[in-house]
């Protein structure tokens, strides 16, 4: 049986100057930035939910990860964040986005954000950059200075697809929840800030906790399989973020561990991060990943934070910042009949992600953001190279992209787009393909699928987040024949649609890491990116980013779609030698040039 | 099985659900009765968005058997600028929170 979404009608067609998809912290702020300077700039945000609790803001959040703390400076924040990620970030990137953290910040506060301050009256620290707030509403507030911007936003639509003529972005298409229909919106330039992806990996827990994940389980990387089809370079697939955290409810562990600094201890009561040698002395987040399950495969776990010894009232503002991110967090303590002051907070590795806005992966950008494609940009979780960017960078971002979209853009007359039609076409039958096939696997059947190939073969949990050759070759396999069945999944409903493209979209990025993992012959990053064949990392790969774009093959089949991988040197706008925590003087601060000239395919 | 919906409580908001709209999975759609339900209840990312926004307190949050249980229940909503929240653990026992 058919429902009315069958009978769909030729898209309609509709025209704004910047348009922007997904209404998350980047993409919030890309919209605001382009209406604040440019009142008469025709703006549009399309959101697959509502921009008042989408992405990964739902819940809220207790701190502002990204900000310069008094003494801190952008040069600073880069050397930090270079420590982190064994020097293989975008200096360009993060130095960019740094200068603007705390100009996001003080926009925060300006659009309501309740954050804390210390007797001095400045915000108040809470680890080396970042600061506490009550972010309970944060998602809430940042969509109202959204909509006094004046921008254009739907909401529950769902894009699908880009549409790209003559080498230069055109728009994009989506379809509507409710209704089922797809329109079609031409665009000067347009913002992937769809977030990163879960739902790659197997989750920790499955059944009816299969969601109790810690990113959100909403974004499927759809923005990157957009980007894949249209011709965009993502970078650094293989660099995967695995998160310390609360194990079952993945709650983020920040808030215990900086908030009241628990110190992190063994089932035999132990702190064992002393124990072991950190490759810089002070061990990385990835670093302490690593330590805790080198514990529990040595059978002393379950490690946990230990609490035990704060007083009732401590226990009760713990409980209240996990109500403003996390809630199901205390939900869990009053389940188990336990409280933070009586027992330790067990933690563990979560199921790999991959996220722009923690780790590397993304979209391949220079430093305004804008991809390898004209008019075509990213920011926030989306984007790749400038990790630990969290909310206030992925802002920052959104900004910068609509700065510069407004120079070389918006500001333009519209492009006559020869070959809008085709390429509409093109992209309305690809989208559209599910409700023709007959209902047969589901969509859930084959994402369960897919993480399963991921997490056996390609270094999920189970495998202590390592994988070998022969294990990348066999998921390649198996994702082959996972693909005809992704291309074979029928939808009656929008709804059903949206899943169907979700899964088809994760089983692209994917097949796109697959090829970055089996590239990619060393270790560099401890459980992030770690390998039993190739356990050491090769020098040679020094400053060498790993890209994937489409080759050839049917834009409107993703199965019959070919990746290509390129090595793209990068040379650090502020060398490793002069990696110093002092401010970089003004002359060596990455211009465009140096940047541009840095890129070698 | 992780949000409940109270059906003595929801009356489908004349039709125009504020749960399902504010969704960010975009879970919830209204029945045939009137009334919410959730189209994929393992898929409840536990975020509490639609707990926030209704008006008759008929959604909660609890735990599935894969990390909980005991039927604890957790409601919260907005008074004036303040988040009401109650805890209810298995016994019974009540803890507020407004924040
Ligand atoms: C649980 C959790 C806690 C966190 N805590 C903190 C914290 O305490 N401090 C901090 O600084 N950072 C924190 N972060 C990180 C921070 O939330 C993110 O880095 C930031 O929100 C990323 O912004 P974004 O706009 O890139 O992505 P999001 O905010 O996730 O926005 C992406 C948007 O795109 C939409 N979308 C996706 N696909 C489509 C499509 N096909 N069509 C239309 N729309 C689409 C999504 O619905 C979503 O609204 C946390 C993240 C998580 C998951
Ligand atoms: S918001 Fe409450 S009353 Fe309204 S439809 Fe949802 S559950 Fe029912
Ligand atoms: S708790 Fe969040 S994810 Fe679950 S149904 Fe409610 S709004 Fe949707």
């Amino acid at each position: 049986m058919r429902s009315a979404v069958e009978n769909v009608s030729y898209p309609e067609v509709l025209e704004t100057d910047w348009l922007v998809i997904g209404g998350g912290a980047a993409g919030i702020m890309a919209a605001v930035r382009a209406r604040e300077l440019a009142p008469t700039c025709r703006v549009m945000v399309l959101e697959k939910a509502n921009v008042t609790r989408s992405g990964c803001l739902a819940a809220g959040i207790n701190a502002i990860n990204a900000y310069l703390n008094p003494g801190e400076t952008a040069a600073s924040f880069l050397q930090y964040v270079k420590k982190e990620f064994a020097q293989q970030v975008r200096d360009d990137l993060v130095l960019s986005l740094a200068e603007r953290l705390n100009e996001m910040t003080d926009r925060l506060a300006a659009w309501g954000l309740p954050i804390y301050r210390d007797e001095q009256g400045r915000y108040r620290q809470r680890g080396r950059a970042s600061i506490q707030i009550n972010g309970e509403a944060i998602k809430p507030l940042m969509a109202a200075a959204l909509e006094a911007s004046g921008a254009e936003v739907r909401n529950h639509a769902v894009v699908t697809d880009l549409i790209v003529t003559d080498g230069r972005v055109a728009g994009a298409l989506y379809f509507d929840l409710h209704t089922g229909q797809f329109t079609a919106v031409r665009a000067k330039a347009v913002l992937i800030a769809t977030g990163g992806a879960s739902g790659i990996y197997q989750p920790n827990t499955g059944g009816a906790a299969r969601h109790k994940q810690w990113y959100s389980p909403f974004n499927a990387g759809s923005g990157w399989a957009m980007a894949l089809r249209a011709g965009a370079e993502l970078t650094s697939l293989e660099m995967r973020f695995i998160a310390l955290r609360v194990a079952h409810t993945m709650a983020p562990t920040g808030t215990i561990a900086q908030g009241v600094k628990a110190k992190q201890i063994n089932g035999d009561g132990v702190n064992y991060v002393p124990n072991y040698a950190y490759a810089q002395g002070k061990p990385t987040t990835a670093e302490l990943l690593w330590a805790t399950m080198e514990e529990e495969k040595a059978g002393r776990g379950p490690c946990a934070l230990d609490t035990r010894g704060l007083t009732p009232e401590q226990g009760d503002l713990l409980a209240q910042a996990y109500l403003c991110m996390c809630p199901t967090q205390v939900l869990q303590w009053a389940d188990a009949e336990q409280r933070p002051e009586t027992a330790a907070v067990p933690i563990t590795g979560s199921e790999p992600y991959l996220v722009g806005g923690h780790g590397t992966a993304g979209l391949w950008v220079d430093v305004h953001r804008q991809t390898t494609i004209a008019g075509l940009y990213g920011a926030g979780d989306a984007v790749g190279g400038a990790p630990k960017k969290y909310v206030t960078g992925s802002m920052a971002e959104g900004a910068i992209a609509a700065e510069h979209a407004l120079d070389h853009f918006l500001r333009e007359a519209a492009a006559p787009h020869p070959g809008w039609t085709e390429a509409l076409e093109q992209a309305w039958r690809r989208a559209r393909q599910p409700l023709n096939n007959d209902a047969g696997a589901t969509a859930r059947q084959v994402e369960e699928a897919l993480q399963a190939v991921m997490e056996y073969h390609a270094g999920g949990r189970s495998g202590g987040y390592r994988y070998e050759q022969s294990g990348i070759e066999r998921a390649q396999q198996s994702l082959a024949q996972l693909s005809k069945a992704g291309a074979a999944l029928g939808a009656t409903t929008p709804y059903e649609l949206m899943r169907v493209h979700e899964v088809r979209d994760r089983l692209l990025v994917a097949a796109a890491l697959l090829v970055h993992q089996s590239h990619r012959r060393e270790s560099r990053l401890p459980l992030y990116q770690s390998r039993t064949d190739y356990p050491a990392p090769d020098p040679q790969l020094d400053r060498t980013w790993l890209n994937t774009r489409r080759s050839h093959g049917r834009a409107d089949a993703d199965e019959e779609l070919k990746l290509e991988i390129l090595e793209r040197v990068w040379e650090e706008a502020v060398p490793r030698e002069q990696a110093s925590e002092e401010p970089v003087p003004e002359e060596q601060a990455p211009g465009e040039s140096a940047v541009r000239g840095g890129i070698s395919a | 099985m992780t949000l409940c919906i109270d059906r003595e409580r929801c009356q489908g908001c004349n039709g125009h659900p504020r749960c399902a709209d504010v969704c960010p999975g975009n879970l919830l759609v209204l029945g045939e009765q009137g009334q919410i339900a959730s189209r994929e209840p393992d898929d409840c990312w536990d975020c509490a968005a639609c707990v926030k926004v209704c008006p008759r307190q008929a959604l909660s949050l609890t735990l599935p058997p894969e990390v909980g249980g005991r039927g604890s229940r957790l409601w919260a909503r907005q008074v004036g600028g303040k988040m009401h929240w109650t805890i209810v653990d298995g016994q019974g026992r009540t803890k507020n929170f407004v924040i």
